[in-house]
């Protein structure tokens, strides 16, 4: 690093240590039992041991995977297939791919709140279809929020993902429109050569990215689940933040060890899908251009 | 050269992780915060000019117009005192707090608190309130009942004058009298052969929503009887024995409920909407005049009302406290008087500030005040004061909630 990057990036790095090291040394610390507003002194692993062997915790860190994970790859698929369709109706307008720009804009808490009131079995459509006929009852609405499946849940982060996948593609895969696949295949490669050594390269790298960020975000997300989630299954972070709010000061140490858990997934995560993206075609790439 | 930075970075987190523990050796700082308050009348010469925060939950509209209204002006006018009003969840003040004593910080910007429960018991646990502070106030001697017991324990508490009641909230029950032709179900038992005849018109908020939490406290206290529940031990193996046979009634109950209590609304919010839309036929609310302010606002019809158990309903006092690391502990003294005075409580009880109840004793009130209240609560369908003073049962204590709370979800929820 030369010293004028040092000079740029210097602040970024402060920032970054004082905000996020901060927090999660104080995770860790008191996770490892180190709390001394309530008189708690000694370093123990028992709350590790607590969370990792408890069957509740356990099915809430299973849930909260699930619930990622749909997300994360139904967004990245959808997503991609949007940016082909605006890729191709962007000649013909292109200011179309800003409409879809409104819902990335949009926070997450307004998305859940607005599914809250559309989607629920009192809600805007379940009463529609009521006036209408179509349903004798509300109740005969398919129950979407607070259900087992978090349809709610995963429909908020699809309603927000999508567009945000499809924006950041639409980049790359115009790029590849600049006669990439034209000129492979004029020089004789076979479709499969195309997708394997053209299309593959130029987007896995992104979708990669793009995958680490979904995940990590909903796989920590607390106030959709909050909002929307079934009592019957919590997500680690609003678990986390039942314990944290308890009356009981002494179950706290147990919520930062639920939280560390919930952050070194995430760095798992990451680390294995970089180390994927990195191994496939295209991978290579970031590292070759630097040199 | 990567790996050496990494290793680096590791032992200056073993480093720090080893830092506060060498700090924890050293004697605690004295008391924090700054002064001391000794009487009423002193702290009004001493916090002329001054300004003190008010910290509480900032969602009920109508209490904060209060504040804004009737307290602020008051204060100005009459003690040349700024108010000023931070609208905050007190689980987050609580943080605040706890944060800026493990920062060593002793002039917090927190000086009135509005707090009750298990937030009083977290802050009596973490050391985090001045007191005591209740005989230093005018209004509490001269208005309430001094002895009472939610002036001596909050949530089974031991208050110890740290405290000053502040409101009154009671578990109120809601209903449209013509789905019920044979009368509101005023026992749990009643409301199971209810829900038996009605299936899926009845649910409830999950626990740890605090008033779904309220609900299944005051279900088991009717079923097993509020005095097991009060002398059950703080254990969870202890308190799952005595309370069983509530926990049996509300799996009892489960198949009949909404979604077969499958699954359950998670706010009140939700609650009153699911009421409105006729989708279930019963809400609840921890402010007694609930129904009559949604009939108010149209937003029940007119056939709502309320109705308590036979046994009595859940009953619990809301409080002000003083933070420890308060800066202005005189002019927080004054504001506390002053938003438990006669004069601010009763226009507190008016329609437009939320028909709050007063916590004050009615001996202890001047007729016209009493003839007042009276007044203000007759024909809304509520039930009169009267009624909900003899049909009380007290919060069980603090640090059970949370284990009925998980025992409600190991045994109840997830069965």
């Amino acid at each position: 690093m030369t010293k004028k990057s040092l000079l740029f990036l210097g602040p970024f790095i402060l920032l970054n240590s004082a905000v996020i090291l901060a927090a999660l040394f104080k995770t860790i610390q008191v996770s490892l039992g180190y709390y001394p507003v309530i008189g708690l002194r000694h370093y123990t692993l028992a709350y590790f041991k607590t969370v990792l062997g408890d069957a509740a915790f356990q099915r809430t860190i299973g849930y909260s995977l699930y619930l990622a994970l749909v997300a994360t790859i139904l967004a990245l698929v959808l997503g991609l297939g949007m940016a082909f369709i605006l890729l191709k109706a962007s000649a013909k307008h292109p200011l179309l791919a800003n409409f879809f720009k409104i819902p990335i804009a949009l926070p997450h808490i307004i998305v859940a709140l607005m599914m809250l009131q559309v989607l629920s079995q009192s809600g805007l459509i379940s009463r529609l279809l009521y006036q209408v006929g179509v349903l004798q009852q509300i109740d005969q609405f398919p129950l979407l929020i607070h259900d087992k499946g978090g349809i709610g849940i995963i429909c908020v982060f699809l309603y927000k993902e999508i567009p945000y996948v499809a924006v950041s593609t639409l980049a790359i895969l115009k790029q590849l429109q600049l006669g990439y696949v034209q000129v492979a295949a004029n020089l004789g490669a076979s479709p499969r050569q195309i997708f394997g050594r053209v299309i593959l390269p130029m987007v896995q790298p992104i979708l990669a990215t793009l995958f680490i960020i979904l995940f990590c975000f909903t796989f920590t997300s607390f106030e959709v689940p909050f909002i929307l989630g079934s009592p019957a299954q919590e997500t680690i972070a609003v678990t986390a933040y039942n314990l944290l709010t308890q009356a009981d000061l002494t179950v706290r140490p147990t919520a930062f060890a639920l939280n560390f858990i919930m952050s070194l997934i995430c760095l798992a995560v990451t680390l294995l899908v970089l180390g994927i993206s990195a191994r496939l075609p295209g991978g290579g790439r970031r590292h070759r251009e630097k040199n | 050269m990567k790996k050496k930075w990494y290793w680096r970075l590791a032992a200056l987190m073993v480093l720090l992780l080893l830092l506060p523990a060498c700090k924890a050796n050293q004697s605690p700082k004295s008391d924090a915060g700054s002064g001391k308050v000794t009487t009423l009348s002193a702290a009004i010469k001493s916090s002329k000019g001054k300004t003190v925060t008010f910290y509480g939950f900032g969602g009920d509209e109508k209490a904060n117009l209060w504040v804004d209204q009737v307290v602020t002006p008051a204060m100005k006018k009459k003690y040349d005192i700024t108010v000023k009003r931070v609208p905050m969840d007190i689980d987050d003040i609580l943080n605040k707090l706890t944060t800026e004593k493990e920062a060593g910080d002793n002039k917090g910007d927190i000086d009135v608190v509005w707090i009750n429960g298990e937030n009083f018991y977290t802050a009596k646990q973490a050391n985090l309130l001045y007191g005591p502070i209740a005989n230093k106030v005018p209004s509490f001697n001269q208005l309430m009942d001094v002895n009472g017991h939610s002036s001596k324990y909050d949530f089974g508490v031991k208050i110890n004058g740290y405290e000053v009641p502040y409101g009154n909230a009671q578990l109120v029950f809601g209903g449209d009298k013509t789905k019920f032709p044979e009368g509101f179900p005023t026992s749990s038992a009643k409301l199971l052969a209810y829900a038996k005849a009605n299936p899926g018109k009845i649910t409830y908020t999950a626990p740890p929503e605090f008033t779904g939490s309220a609900f299944v406290r005051n279900i088991i206290c009717d079923v097993v009887g509020y005095d097991k529940v009060n002398q059950a031990p703080a254990t969870k193996a202890g308190l799952y024995k005595v309370i069983k046979p509530g926990l049996d009634y509300l799996n009892t109950l489960k198949p009949y409920l909404w979604q077969q209590g499958k699954t359950y609304p998670k706010t009140t919010a939700e609650l009153d909407q699911m009421f409105a839309a006729g989708q279930i036929n019963m809400t609840y609310s921890y402010s007694p005049m609930h129904v009559a302010e949604k009939r108010h606002d149209k937003e029940f019809n007119d056939n709502t009302e309320s109705f308590l158990f036979d046994k009595g309903t859940i009953a619990n006092q809301n409080y002000l406290a003083m933070a420890k690391s308060s800066n202005a502990k005189d002019a927080a003294l004054v504001l506390i008087n002053e938003m438990t005075s006669e004069s601010a409580q009763l226009k507190k009880a008016e329609a437009k500030y939320g028909y709050s109840i007063p916590p004050f004793d009615a001996k202890k009130l001047s007729p016209k005040a009493n003839q007042q209240l009276t007044d203000i609560y007759n024909n809304q369908g509520v039930p009169s004061l009267a009624e909900l003073q003899q049909k009380q049962i007290p919060e069980v204590q603090a640090k059970k909630i949370p284990i009925i709370e998980s025992l409600w979800k190991e045994y109840v929820l997830n069965d």
